[in-house]
């Protein structure tokens, strides 16, 4: 971090000067600034209170922008999970029905128990691969790291669609010469069908292997920024008193990073109930029973049950009930939310 | 001891070069097969190309580019749309928030942080039933730019704002007593010193409007013209109607990856510290 924050200041230096009034700054600080500064603060705000308010001119844009495309929506979403609005000029209140229908419909739950899942395990796995690497590199103590560093960002720069895609058409494709199953065949085990197997367990288990061994990406230079933040003499005098790299990782280098733990912790959580890029672009929800309109069940989550209700649905209200099950969503996840943060502070 | 500490190291490179190749095998069989023939494809995913199973076959690059060139094109205009609007509104916002004082100017900035707080999941349904039918924005960029401006308000205001309050009122004031109006503060001294946060928020938007697919694909959905790469890649290439071999797919995959590979390896440095930036100031 020293080293990045020192470059900044750098870099501003540099863009001041090349400012015009460099010159005309530097003589206002010579001359007045040391003896003055004080006075001319409150005499500022004093004379121009009124032009203050022009302030509002420059918040205006972004607070258009926010009441129009995030406010509006948002005031939408609460009002209509109590409509059966189909999206366009049907809306009739039926208060709470969708509710009650929410908390009868067994898809739903299917959904939850399954977002729950691929959430804390891919969290696990994740985090845990990003740690393990950004260990790796920083006691690397090389000129090669920022080589590596490098190539382990690279698969980030690919479009994720794509990356998923060639999962499924390449590694984990149901072919006997899949990359995949000719690995499984050197241990004599036989082909998997991994995405498209009927068997929900084959298909989770593709999902929590897609991106083996999860550390492409850019996840763990999070973690190597905090681990490059620790203070060398903290490292230096564990290694005085004898203590070995792997104790030193728990006892020292863990609690030193746990600002970034939790980000990861908390961002995880709320990023992973909402995730469902896995069943938009692959499972589609399967394998399983097929329920409504053409819906499977087998990995369904519930930002995939909302788009499929607003996308394609045949259901009558289908937007009032999406509003609804979003508003779950909202509140399942602000608890969350909430718990985690007062958790996290009394643990300090 | 010596001897202990060089086995060591190598142990350590060893692992790592092993853990590199695991990442990176993905994308070497997607480029072998880039570079060999529909039928080669389906004998065995897995041969060289060049080798006796499999000729070398560049010719699907050619097809590919014919579909890909237009997604490129229209990410290219929608992520440049996008980043901008984002940086003016958001550095606009942030420094009528850090450089004015006028009353309720807290609770204004207390309303943009809590739409931090409302998750996408919510706003889907009413969002695209107002972008798509009521704004009636569909199959246009400004269907896909607008929503992503605002949604990126919150969040990019907040980490601005912490960069403008970082800069020492009084080089304010003095630029204010050599009577430059606050459009000269805030494009001569206010941008030029924020630049490493407005490059961070520039990235991300950029990963942001590379990456979506779900919106985008709402969006433009029937307007083959102005599909993105992502949601090219996926409806186009994916149509099994469209009969476009393997071959040329793979091929198409690899070119919509290179913009970004070309940009990163040129500006890794700035883009690495980009990507950190953000989540620790946070």
């Amino acid at each position: 971090m020293d080293k990045f924050s020192s470059y900044e200041t750098k870099g501003m230096d540099e863009e001041i000067l090349a400012t015009e009034e460099r010159e005309d700054c530097e003589n206002f600080y010579d001359s007045h600034f040391s003896v003055s500064a004080a006075v001319h603060k409150t005499s500022f705000w004093k004379k121009k209170s009124t032009k203050q308010y022009f302030g509002v001119i420059w918040i205006l844009p972004a607070f258009l922008l926010l009441c129009v495309f995030c406010l509006y929506p948002t005031l939408l979403a609460f009002i209509n999970s109590m409509t059966n609005w189909d999206g366009g000029n049907v809306r009739e209140f039926i208060w709470f029905s969708n509710y009650s229908e929410l908390f009868a419909d067994v898809i739903f739950w299917r959904s939850l128990l399954n977002v729950v899942i691929l959430t804390v395990v891919g969290m696990l796995l994740g985090n845990m691969a990003s740690l393990v690497l950004a260990e790796l590199l920083y006691n690397m103590r090389s000129k090669l790291t920022a080589f590596y560093r490098f190539l382990f960002v690279l698969p980030a720069m690919i479009p994720g669609i794509i990356t998923m895609l060639l999962w499924q058409k390449l590694i984990l494709s149901g072919q006997s010469n899949g990359f995949m199953n000719v690995i499984l065949g050197w241990f004599g085990i036989e082909s998997q069908e991994w995405f498209a197997s009927q068997s929900t367990f084959i298909v989770f288990l593709s999902i929590f292997l897609y991106g083996f061994p999860w550390m492409g990406g850019t996840s763990f230079l999070i973690y190597l920024a905090g681990l490059n933040g620790i203070d060398e003499s903290v490292i230096d005098a564990s290694k005085l008193d004898g203590v070995g790299t792997f104790r030193r990782i728990f006892v020292i280098d863990l609690p030193l990073i746990k600002g970034q733990l939790k980000y990861f912790l908390v961002m995880g959580i709320i990023g992973g109930l909402q995730n469902y890029s896995m069943q938009y672009a692959i499972t589609f929800g399967g394998p399983g029973e097929v329920a409504v309109n053409g819906m499977q069940t087998g990995t369904i989550v519930p930002g995939y049950y909302i788009y499929r209700l607003i996308y394609g649905s045949s259901r009558i209200g289908a937007y009032g009930y999406a509003c609804a099950m979003g508003v779950m969503m909202f509140v399942i996840i602000l608890i969350i939310t909430i718990v985690n943060n007062t958790l996290l502070k009394s643990e300090d | 001891m010596n001897i202990k500490k060089t086995i060591t190291k190598i142990l350590h490179h060893l692992v790592l070069i092993l853990l590199l190749v695991m990442v990176l095998i993905p994308f070497y069989i997607l480029i072998i097969n880039s570079l060999k023939l529909d039928k080669h494809i389906n004998q065995n995913p897995l041969s060289f190309p060049g080798s006796m199973e499999a000729p070398l076959y560049f010719g699907s690059y050619e097809y590919a580019w014919d579909y890909v060139q237009g997604y490129i094109f229209n990410t290219v205009a929608i992520a440049v749309l996008e980043i901008f609007g984002v940086l003016l509104f958001a550095s606009l916002a942030a420094y009528g928030f850090t450089r004015f004082h006028f009353k309720g100017k807290e609770a204004l900035f207390t309303v943009f942080l809590a739409f931090m707080m409302i998750p996408s999941i919510l706003t889907l349904a009413p969002q695209y039933a107002l972008v798509y039918r009521t704004l009636n924005l569909k199959q246009s960029y400004a269907g896909i730019v607008l929503p992503a401006i605002a949604g990126g308000m919150p969040v990019n205001i907040f980490l601005i704002k912490t960069f403008f309050s970082g800069v020492p009122d009084s080089l304010f004031e003095a630029a204010e007593l050599d009577g430059a109006s606050h459009i000269r503060r805030y494009t001569t001294l206010a941008l030029p010193l924020c630049m490493p946060i407005l490059f961070t928020i520039g990235l991300s938007t950029l990963l942001g409007a590379w990456n979506d697919v779900i919106w985008a694909r709402l969006i433009l959905y029937g307007n083959e013209e102005l599909y993105t790469i992502s949601v090219g890649v996926f409806v186009v290439f994916n149509d099994a109607t469209n009969k476009i071999p393997d071959n040329v797919v793979y091929a198409g995959y690899c070119i919509a990856s290179l913009p970004l590979i070309i940009a990163f390896a040129f500006t890794s440095k700035q883009f690495i510290k980009g990507l950190t930036n953000g989540a620790i100031k946070m």
